[in-house]
């Protein structure tokens, strides 16, 4: 077993969570390099949203990640009301808040029970989507939509937020606390759970600063770098919250800031809830045409730094779009974390990087 | 030894047929021990396949439970609708599945090794289970065969299926066959030392190898407690060993579906798979016939003598069979619980751990031995 061979893990393979193919070169059951290949379903989401009007591309911007679909267009909504030149009010801004924060509390209960499933524990691959349901029960409530919600608008938001939804979104908040506590108590303090993700993966800070990771992989590595602190947007500066950081750079450091964020979330939600102002105008008026100039807005998505580049050209049609996709990046520098590790390592470290193939291939 | 239960349907049969032909036949002795050995062992197969269905029910449905789900509820007998609900717990869904592997093409890869991937399968990894059914004893005295080797013909049909598995999975010219091989090769000759030096520590104390025997003394101790009781750590290394012998969760190591796909089964297909998987529950369920044989007191309870058990017919089988499903329900109860560990981490606790505990338990086991030789059932 010294001679070296091939293996394909993809396109269709348990550990590919989307469709892509991860190329590594083994030696036995050691890692000593790795390809990855992607565009498996590329779908010209850039070249759609060049080509038709703005408003109609938020839809399709749902698309790009069908787990976080409220942060992708929320992203997209933000980035071309910054380049309209548009205010809108505190209301609205809180309402986005609710929706983004529950929308990234779906999105790692996602994670968990995928990183969870390629670790072999699958009572946990099936008890964080109950929650998730929970969820997206809410968030279909109020968009009418469980995954693609189309909720956010240029000027504000669809509709109100449905009767009723106040109370039920606290208390779904203290529920979900309720349950990652839980779900600590059964993967931080099993002992195999820990063997898994300890020193597994290890991504130093330079490394992750170098490799252009974000999101809670950069905060894994000991690097803030939140956008909702570094660059803030909304009534984010309004609501008080932590950053949570960790040191480690491993799988198990990945799954604690992660499992804080969650904290943080409805720890934000909550505030939110609470500070909603009674009043305010929640879909204002946009102009048909975007404006001469360019704008890149970014959001702190569930995996990490999302961003939009637009271009106007006095049209209802962007004259350009690229989108700048966190998994992507993270996609990346799983390569060079896989190297050099054992050939079983390989679905926990590809699984902490919280990877969506629809917006790397977009 | 034998089940004494045969014996009066024989010689009824035997009588009526010399009775419808009269004067014409004359039986041997030998045909009516024949007749007895092949009912005796038709039960055996009967009792371990049915157990094996329910166990894979069991197990589906318990995990399902367990994770929030429901398990298989459908494919049912009609039980009718009252309470109202309909009443259906998917007890037939693995007749269903077995029917539904059996109508499967059977595909041999066409870059496989032909002879290993057909001879390496069906002669190493489906055959000795069922060899081993015929030393597993049905009760306190339903048993067919009790050799005076039983546990070393019992490890030498166990070391047989590692074989099995590593020619299917290499032979299938895989990738991820030849590496869930290989894993499985190491996993299990790493921990058949800790098993068998567990199981040791009883031979030591019951000079024995036979099942039967083991069992039995296992009554003579103070109140009649099992050997658990006496040798706490040689039953824990002997529960992580057989979890690792039988590939159960956190020991699934050869066929991390994570990585590798179905691991060293994955070319196999229809019937085959069927019987690759059915092989490990059966496996499952033999080393839990062992694991309560060896360390639960097999067919006796403590504090009921033995004697009340035995005059009672079919009550020791029925206790055997209630010890075996909970011996099985921690198995499951752990693969609900756990995540899957890594095959160098494995190795580690293998060597570095086990056997060293296993040495431990057999020192102290001595220890004990030495000082009272009737807390192990000895009568002197």
């Amino acid at each position: 077993m010294s001679e070296q061979m091939y293996i394909h893990m993809g396109p269709q393979h348990p550990v590919n969570h989307g469709l892509w193919t991860l190329k590594v070169k083994t030696e036995g059951e050691q890692v000593v390099g790795s390809e990855i290949l992607i565009g498996y379903i590329f779908r010209m989401i850039e070249k759609m949203a060049e080509s038709r009007p703005y408003d109609t591309f938020q839809p399709l911007a749902d698309r790009l990640c069908y787990v976080s679909a409220m942060s992708w267009e929320g992203t997209y909504i933000m980035a071309i009301e910054k380049l309209l030149g548009m205010e809108i009010s505190k209301r609205a801004q809180y309402m986005r808040v609710i929706m983004l924060e529950f929308q990234r509390i779906a999105s790692h209960f996602t994670w968990l029970s995928a990183y969870a499933g390629d670790l072999g524990v699958l009572t946990m691959l099936v008890i964080p989507y109950r929650e998730r349901e929970y969820v997206l029960d809410l968030l279909e409530h109020v968009t009418g939509s469980r995954m693609m919600y189309n909720y956010f608008r240029v000027g504000g938001l669809k509709h109100e937020f449905p009767n009723g939804f106040i109370d039920d979104a606290r208390m779904l908040t203290y529920y979900l606390d309720d349950r990652v506590a839980e779900y600590n108590a059964m993967l931080e303090d099993s002992k195999v759970f820990m063997l898994r993700s300890k020193n597994v993966g290890v991504l130093s800070k330079e490394n992750a600063l170098n490799l252009g990771a974000t999101g809670p992989v950069l905060r894994a590595s000991g690097t803030q770098g939140d956008i909702r602190k570094v660059e803030p947007y909304l009534v984010y500066p309004d609501l008080e919250f932590e950053v949570p950081v960790r040191t480690g750079g491993d799988c198990l450091a990945r799954f604690q800031v992660r499992m804080a964020e969650i904290r943080q979330s409805t720890h934000i939600i909550r505030q939110a809830l609470d500070n909603l102002p009674a009043e305010g105008e929640i879909n204002q008026k946009a102009p048909r045409r975007l404006p001469k100039g360019e704008v890149y807005f970014r959001t702190e998505d569930p995996r990490g730094e999302a961003g939009y580049y637009i271009i106007g050209n006095e049209d209802q049609i962007p004259y350009r779009v690229k989108i700048k996709s966190p998994a992507y990046s993270n996609l990346c520098l799983t390569s060079h974390l896989i190297t050099g590790g054992k050939v079983a390592d390989i679905p926990p470290i590809v699984a902490s990087a919280d990877l969506c193939m629809g917006e790397i291939d977009r | 030894m034998a089940f004494g239960i045969y014996d009066g349907f024989v010689d009824w049969l035997l009588g009526f047929v010399s009775d419808i032909l009269p004067g014409q036949v004359e039986f041997q002795d030998s045909l009516r021990l024949t007749l007895i050995d092949s009912l005796e062992m038709t039960s055996i197969l009967v009792f371990l396949i049915v157990n094996t269905i329910l166990l894979i029910w069991f197990e589906r449905k318990l995990v399902g439970r367990m994770m929030n789900r429901r398990g298989p509820v459908f494919i049912d007998f009609n039980y009718g609708h009252f309470f109202g609900r309909t009443w259906k717990f998917g007890l037939l869904q693995n007749i269903a599945e077995f029917l539904k592997f059996f109508s499967k093409e059977d595909i041999v890869p066409e870059k496989a090794d032909k002879f290993p991937f057909n001879i390496g399968f069906f002669a190493f990894v489906v055959a000795p289970p069922f060899m081993l059914g015929a030393l597993l004893p049905l009760g306190a005295t339903e048993v067919i065969a009790d050799p005076a080797v039983g546990f070393l013909l019992i490890f030498a049909l166990f070391s047989l299926y590692p074989v099995g598995v590593l020619i299917t999975g290499w032979s299938s010219n895989n990738k991820y066959s030849v590496l869930g091989g290989f894993r499985s090769a190491a996993q299990m000759i790493s921990y058949e030392i800790p098993l068998i030096l567990s199981v040791g520590a009883v031979v030591i104390v019951t000079n024995s190898f036979s099942l039967v025997q083991i069992a039995s003394q296992q009554t003579n101790t103070p109140a009649g407690l099992p050997f658990m009781i006496f040798m706490p750590i040689g039953f824990i290394v002997f529960m992580v060993s057989l979890a690792a012998e039988t590939e159960r969760v956190p020991f699934d190591i050869p066929e991390a579906e994570a990585e590798l796909v179905m691991g060293w089964r994955t070319e196999l297909t229809g019937f085959r798979y069927m019987m690759s998987m059915a092989t490990e529950y059966f496996i499952l369920l033999i080393g839990a016939f062992i694991g309560v044989s060896l360390f639960w007191g097999g067919a006796y309870l403590p504090f009921i003598p033995a004697s009340t058990i035995e005059s009672i017919p079919l009550l020791s089988t029925a206790i055997l069979v209630v010890k075996i499903w909970v011996f099985i329900f921690l198995f499951i109860w752990v693969r609900a619980a756990l995540p899957r560990i890594r095959i160098d981490q494995l190795l580690d606790i293998g060597w570095k751990r086990l056997i060293p505990l296993a040495f431990v338990n057999i020192v102290l086991v001595i220890i004990l031995f030495l000082m009272n030789p009737g807390l192990f059932g000895v009568v002197s």
